[in-house]
């Protein structure tokens, strides 16, 4: 066995009496270098909940997720800090952490909570929660709350039928907004860039005015038109240099007509996809899905 | 065993005496992660101290400290949202200045050149004394140079003092390296393709000045024989098409070379110059 030399009971410390030597202790303490330190108070339990709902309220989402998990081994935590947690974690994009903290909570007064979050957080990210336990009650709950999230999910998914009652739950803006989703989901407003090209083979210009870029159209028909007759009539006058010179370009605004019109449909189409997706978002983000009443994770 | 117990209460006074319990240590406590590079865990105790500190008596420095955490960890919008706070919470010029210089740093980081330029200029009315006029002219200066004015960029590296005098020296020699922009225009009003080939794009300024050539011949041809139609349709399409190219095309290669040529000096000033950078 390794004895150290100065823990020797010949050691001079040894031969103090043990109140001097607390007293020396303690004052080879108080001389010591104070290495930088947090104040006790500030970690207190109650504190760092406090200081997460802070951050949390202040969209600071990932500090206040790492502030809660400091609890994990506190008495304070529970199913009610488990949400806020979770809340926090899908905030900062950790969906799959989120979900199995949400599928933790198991109390009656936080399971609607954690379901409403779980469903929520499948709809933000869809895949990168994990699977669910089993068919949530909730899914058949015909609180407001639940049929709001439950109705955006169809329309989501493309599932359209009876819209104009569904619109109902939702406030002003989400409804106009539900109700043009539905209808886009119902019967697609796209253009077919194969139509709008052939229509362009057919007649120089029809494409585009069908896919809606008028002024595009009227000029493409206007120069192919133009080169095409300034071709023809130095060919018969013949100075055929000039002739070649204007057919080029009459060719060249023609098979631009015919790719521009297949081009103007795809815009068209992305356009419309945009305009789906952004009334999507607003209704994802507004606060009457995203902090539903009667569902606050933060009294 | 009385003496036994006062010497414990003495030890615990002593050790309760180490354990830090106000602002001042919860401060020092910060800065010594910010000191460390731990600046995520650095943010958190700055805010901590931010939401505990009743006195409100350390949220210039907070703000500030949380805003170069920011920056550091390439937050810029944060940081900037927190120089802008420092600012508010400033307790004298100095602190104000100190925090306003900051966020034009940002500004530039950000590339809002104009907006730092603009707030320069306005923190030069209210600073009068050499030193800060020198700093200010200096970060002037910067909004210039990454604005890709190196004219005004060098005027005010040269009221900048000792610190602009680098790098001043760095601009010198990129002017005297550089294509000329204007020059390269003006010679493409002139000759068309001859722009181009001055910035050392040979082929694309012989195709260009051979189709203005031919579209320019065919137009005039088309004129004299009376057909007017033809004449302008060739002027327009082949000739005024290049004309136009040309001219476009001189301008996009001096500014494209010229931005390779700035950003291997920016290299350099990053590798070689010790000086503060925005």
């Amino acid at each position: 066995m390794i004895r150290r030399k100065n823990t020797h009971p010949e050691s001079p410390l040894f031969r103090l009496s043990i109140p001097v030597r607390l007293i020396f202790t303690a004052w080879i303490l108080s001389i010591l270098p104070v290495k930088a330190q947090q104040p006790a108070v500030y970690n207190s339990d109650m504190n760092i909940l406090r200081f997460a709902d802070y951050l949390l309220r202040d969209s600071d989402f990932l500090r206040a997720s790492i502030e809660y998990k400091r609890l994990e081994n506190s008495p304070l935590w529970g199913d009610s800090l488990i949400l806020r947690t979770g809340v926090a974690l899908m905030n900062a994009d950790k969906y799959e952490e989120a979900g199995y903290l949400f599928r933790s909570v198991s109390s009656r007064e936080y399971e609607p909570h954690a379901d409403y979050y779980y469903r929520y957080g499948n709809l933000l990210s869809p895949g990168s929660m994990p699977p669910p336990r089993g068919l949530s009650e909730y899914a058949l709950s015909d609180q407001p709350v639940f049929l709001r999230l439950k109705y955006l999910t169809f329309a989501v998914m493309n599932i359209n039928h009876d819209a104009p009652v569904k619109a109902e739950v939702f406030s002003e803006q989400n409804r106009k907004n539900f109700l043009r989703i539905t209808a886009h989901n119902a019967s697609p407003d796209y253009r077919s860039p194969l139509a709008a090209a052939l229509f362009s083979t057919v007649l120089p210009g029809s494409g585009k005015i069908y896919t809606g870029f008028y002024g595009d159209g009227f000029v493409s028909l206007l120069m192919t038109g133009l080169m095409t007759y300034l071709s023809w009539d130095n060919f018969k006058s013949e100075n055929n240099i000039r002739g070649w010179i204007f057919g080029g370009l009459a060719a060249f605004f023609y098979a631009g007509n015919i790719y521009g019109s297949y081009i103007s449909a795809e815009v068209y189409n992305n356009n419309k996809d945009e305009e789906i997706q952004r009334l999507i978002d607003e209704m994802l983000y507004s606060d009457e899905i995203r902090n539903p009443e009667g569902l606050e994770v933060i009294k | 065993m009385r003496t036994a117990a006062f010497s414990l209460l003495l030890l615990l006074f002593f050790h309760c005496k180490t354990l830090p319990q106000n602002p001042e240590s919860q401060l020092e406590y910060a800065d010594s992660l910010k000191g460390a590079k731990n600046y995520f865990q650095a943010v958190t105790e700055y805010k901590r101290l931010l939401f505990f500190d009743e006195s409100r008596s350390h949220k210039y420095h907070a703000n500030l400290s949380i805003a170069d955490c920011y920056k550091a960890g390439g937050f810029l919008a944060n940081a900037g949202r927190y120089y802008q706070t420092a600012v508010r919470e400033s307790k004298n010029p100095d602190e104000a200045f100190r925090a306003s210089v900051e966020y034009a740093r940002i500004l530039i980081l950000e590339k809002r050149n104009a907006n730092a330029a603009d707030r320069l200029n306005l923190l030069k009315k209210s600073y009068k004394k050499t030193e800060q006029i020198e700093e200010l002219n200096f970060w002037l200066g910067w909004a210039y140079f990454f604005d890709r004015d190196i004219e005004n960029a060098g005027a005010y590296f040269d009221s900048a003092g000792a610190r602009g005098a680098v790098i001043r020296s760095y601009l010198t020699r990129y002017d005297d390296e550089s294509y000329n922009e204007t020059l390269a225009q003006v010679l493409s009003y002139i000759i068309p393709g001859s722009g181009q080939i001055y910035t050392g794009e040979y082929i694309s300024g012989m195709i260009s000045m051979a189709w203005a050539a031919a579209g320019l011949y065919w137009s005039i041809n088309s004129f004299i024989e009376e057909r007017v139609l033809d004449s302008f349709f060739n002027g327009y399409f082949v000739f005024l098409r290049f004309y136009a190219g040309n001219l476009q095309n001189s301008k996009k290669f001096a500014i494209k070379k010229n931005n390779i040529l700035l950003n291997s000096y920016l290299k350099e000033i990053e590798n070689n110059y010790k000086g503060l950078l925005p």
